[in-house]
């Protein structure tokens, strides 16, 4: 029986009274292509046709089930067998399922329904590795940064190039850059361009945990090792094992939990909490952090040893404002995204628009710059976005400040403020964008005038 | 137990005078989802699969080769199992495991003795029932 959906059974049964009811049964869902076949041989030689799922007679004469397993698993893993089995043996369906059985059934009266059942799980499951498969291939084409990263400036160039040569090796990856500059973008680029790309890519943000949790997040642990852990769970790092394991805000990791990391590291095993069991994971690493890490390790909230464990190949991201012209570029890229997306016509930004928005500097980055221009879209009626439909979060701000009658010491202290809070307390950086010597922003930082968030 | 399935035929006169009805179809209703031509195609199976078998059982037996019986009467069972022979059902398990562990062998005979007269009488009794 030919069918749409093509899910393909074979039945390997010598019994043909026990094997003809068990087509008969299975035809009854139109989803199923059923071949019943009596001697191993026949099946074997049909074997290429590669069906979804086989049930197999574990008492064949003259072969034994367990072998016919063993080919059948050897020729096409992914093949499910279910072995039916007239024998109520435990031993035997332990062995089988460890070998790589699906499900074995007895024969008995429940035999038609648990098969139903069992065929009706493996349809699901199969539909849902396609479906794996299938965003895979999507997240990898999303994450052709050849295609989807956009960015002209030279800056953004040597960045491409420094994924480029990530992506060939292992090398652990430390990347750099200000809030909303695209550090995991970039991670993700490194991971689907890389030949882990078919293993998981993932993520975790350490400063978002909170630190008695982070240990158990990263390592995982047994049931019952501590208040609260009722059952078994796996930690990132074995579930990136294979694939990509992006530690976010590394910088912000608990002091103690850096050694465990660092021996972690090194010898590439890791012990879930709770448990004695050393497991190999093969993780590939990269960190990112909006901090300035040496600094940290001068303060010594950061271990020097891991500090040069992490560094690897090191990939600094460019903030917006450094990133010449790339803000229209990027910002058009936006607005057609945005676009397709709500099913909008294609809207393009007017000459004073563009200008407002490359007068702007961009605090938040990329991340802002998406959402300024998201919201701009939206707010506009025709298919011009002007500078009305432009919303930036300094207009209120300046407007504000203005209109409060500070002293000029006040306003001093309030811009300099402003650049701390919005450049990620970078001292240097705010010097150099407001001409004042670093001293002095020390120095008002010493006085209280300023306060280091 | 459905009574309707304790014998069934589709003219309702299962087992009539074939003293106690010895089969039942209610796991071959439930797999035919409703299809009375898979049901009869079945029964001809039966009728036509199973008296090998047991003449193989039967050889086995007359040979003394044990291992050989406790295959046979392994296929046997789901076949007997399926077709509602519960008179059967202990015995023909006795059959499998004394063949396969070859124990208990002077109570095979016997036992073989008694699946072959039940299974031959349900064969009597599917023929008068199904109009074969």
């Amino acid at each position: 029986m030919k069918n749409r959906s093509g899910f393909k059974i074979f039945i390997l049964e010598d019994d043909n009274w026990y094997g003809s009811m068990l087509e008969h049964y299975l035809s009854l869902n139109p989803d199923y292509e059923i071949r019943r076949f009596e001697s191993p041989a026949k099946f074997f030689a049909a074997l290429h046709e590669n069906p979804q799922v086989i049930t197999l007679d574990y008492s064949l004469p003259d072969c034994d089930g367990a072998e016919v397993l063993r080919k059948i698993k050897e020729y096409n893993n992914n093949i499910q067998v279910i072995i039916i089995s007239g024998q109520e043996d435990v031993a035997t369906a332990i062995n089988l399922l460890k070998n790589g059985a699906f499900d074995y059934i007895v024969k008995d009266d429940d035999t038609k329904d648990r098969l139903w059942n069992t065929i009706l799980h493996l349809q699901e499951i199969n539909g849902l590795k396609q479906e794996v498969e299938h965003l895979r291939k999507e997240v990898g084409r999303k994450y052709d940064f050849s295609k989807t990263m956009t960015g002209n400036s030279d800056v953004m160039q040597k960045v491409f190039a420094m994924i480029e040569k990530a992506a060939q090796t292992n090398i652990t990856v430390s990347i750099y850059g200000e809030t909303g500059s695209g550090k995991e973008m970039v991670a993700k680029a490194i991971h689907y361009n890389s030949d882990r790309q078919k293993k998981s890519f993932v993520a975790v943000n350490v400063a978002a945990i909170p630190k008695d949790l982070i240990e158990s997040e990263l390592f995982g642990h047994e049931k019952g090792a501590f208040t609260g852990a009722v059952t078994r769970r796996i930690g990132k790092f074995e579930e990136a094992d294979g694939g990509t394991l992006f530690l976010d805000e590394i910088g912000e990791l608990d002091i103690n939990l850096q050694a465990k990391l660092l021996r972690v590291l090194q010898e590439k095993e890791i012990t879930r909490i709770g448990d004695n069991h050393v497991i190999p994971v093969n993780a590939r690493i990269i960190v990112a952090t909006h901090k300035n890490l040496l600094e940290e390790v001068q303060a010594k909230t950061f271990r020097e040893d891991l500090y040069y464990r992490l560094y690897g190949l090191p990939i600094q991201i460019p903030p917006l404002r450094e990133r010449n012209g790339d803000v229209l570029l990027l910002a058009k890229s936006f607005i057609e995204k945005f676009c397709v997306e709500n099913k909008m016509e294609k809207k393009t930004l007017s000459q004073q628009a563009q200008e407002k928005l490359m007068a702007y500097r961009f605090p938040g980055n990329v991340r802002e710059l998406k959402s300024v221009v998201d919201l701009a879209v939206v707010m506009s009626d025709g298919p011009v976005i002007e500078p009305a439909n432009i919303t930036l979060n300094t207009t209120a701000a300046v407007t504000d400040l203005l209109a409060n009658g500070k002293t000029l010491r006040e306003y001093t202290n309030f811009i300099i403020q402003h650049f701390l809070d919005t450049n990620n307390g970078d001292v240097l950086l705010v010097a150099k964008l407001l001409d004042i010597g670093k001293s002095t922003i020390y120095r008002m930082i010493q006085s209280k005038d300023l306060v280091l968030n | 137990m459905d009574n309707n399935n304790k014998v069934d035929a589709s003219n309702n006169s299962a087992g009539a005078g074939q003293g106690e009805p010895l089969y039942d179809l209610s796991m071959v209703r439930a797999v035919s989802g409703g299809d009375e031509s898979f049901i009869k195609k079945m029964i001809q199976l039966f009728v036509e699969t199973v008296p090998p078998s047991l003449d193989d059982l039967k050889e086995a037996e007359g040979q003394q080769q044990w291992e050989r019986v406790g295959k046979a009467a392994h296929k046997l069972k789901s076949t007997i199992d399926s077709m509602g022979i519960s008179s059967l059902k202990d015995d023909i398990r006795a059959v499998e495991a004394n063949g396969k562990h070859q124990q208990n062998i002077e109570a095979i005979p016997a036992l073989i003795q008694k699946v072959d007269k039940i299974v031959n009488a349900c064969i009597v009794q599917l023929k008068a029932d199904f109009s074969l």
